[in-house]
């Protein structure tokens, strides 16, 4: 059985794979139907993929949860609730702007949107528990040297990168800024006693 | 709800990280029950009072 204390290093790499492989499947899926216009059963098996490593991903979670205490178990089941109601909110009010004449919105945004008030809901939490845990004047601290861990790189890629003939599109930059938080979460988890 | 968690663990020299992983819980669940910001469950409430050695209404009041 997987301690609590194990729980963290467990989630951290089973949703990295997950992650990891749903990318992938999101590459070979848009390299490949880009290659093959015509229909057939393998490109309907392609074009599907990434649903199994996105159900690798529900698990991992579902997975994590399990090994929860009760006290992180109850935030997170509040945090997952505060973002279906951000989901909800967005999809009512996305589903109006339809109305109003603005384009229509494709429907895999919900997720997105449901993880970012999760995430949101999560940090604010955190924010909160480490206030009352270590003080104001520590907190900031922690949480500047965090944003400045994120930001500083980005900032550097953001503007090197076309000097140096990189890929400096958004989306090259919010993935650096994404790999930056992993690689901080993965210093988190794994610098802690193992035990 | 009171609980007499931090003078019961100083008495045994023990830190928070320590009952933490006696109990199973995260270190963080050990700060908030000792700060008040947390009520654990009955199952959580009587294994404290096991580790202890004591009676559960000696460990929490309300």
């Amino acid at each position: 059985m997987v301690s609590v204390k194990q729980a963290p290093r467990r989630y951290f790499v089973e949703l990295l794979i997950s992650v990891l492989l749903y990318l992938g499947s999101l590459h070979l899926r848009d390299s490949f139907a880009h290659g093959h216009p015509d229909p057939s059963l393998l490109k309907t098996f392609i074009l599907l993929s990434p649903i199994l490593p996105s159900a690798l991903i529900a698990i991992a979670i579902l997975r994590f949860y399990r090994r929860m205490d009760e006290m992180h178990r109850r935030h997170m089941l509040e945090s997952v609730g505060i973002g279906a109601l951000v989901c909800g909110l967005g999809s009512i009010a996305l589903s109006f702007s339809h109305g109003a004449g603005l384009p229509r919105t494709d429907i895999a945004w919900a997720w997105p949107l449901m993880g970012m008030g999760w995430l949101l809901a999560t940090a604010w939490r955190g924010l909160n528990s480490s206030i009352a845990e270590s003080g104001v004047a520590a907190t900031s601290y922690r949480a500047a040297g965090m944003a400045a861990f994120v930001l500083l790189p980005t900032l550097a890629y953001a503007l090197a990168a076309p000097a140096l003939g990189w890929p400096h599109r958004h989306a090259s930059v919010v993935l650096f800024a994404t790999l930056m938080i992993v690689i901080q979460a993965g210093w988190a988890i794994f610098r802690r006693d193992p035990k | 709800m009171k609980n007499s968690l931090k003078d019961l663990r100083a008495a045994k020299g023990w830190s928070q990280g320590d009952v933490a992983d006696r109990l199973n819980v995260s270190r963080q669940t050990i700060n908030a029950l000792e700060t008040g910001r947390y009520d654990p469950s009955l199952p959580l409430a009587f294994a404290i009072a096991k580790l202890f050695k004591c009676r559960i209404e000696d460990v929490f009041e309300p």
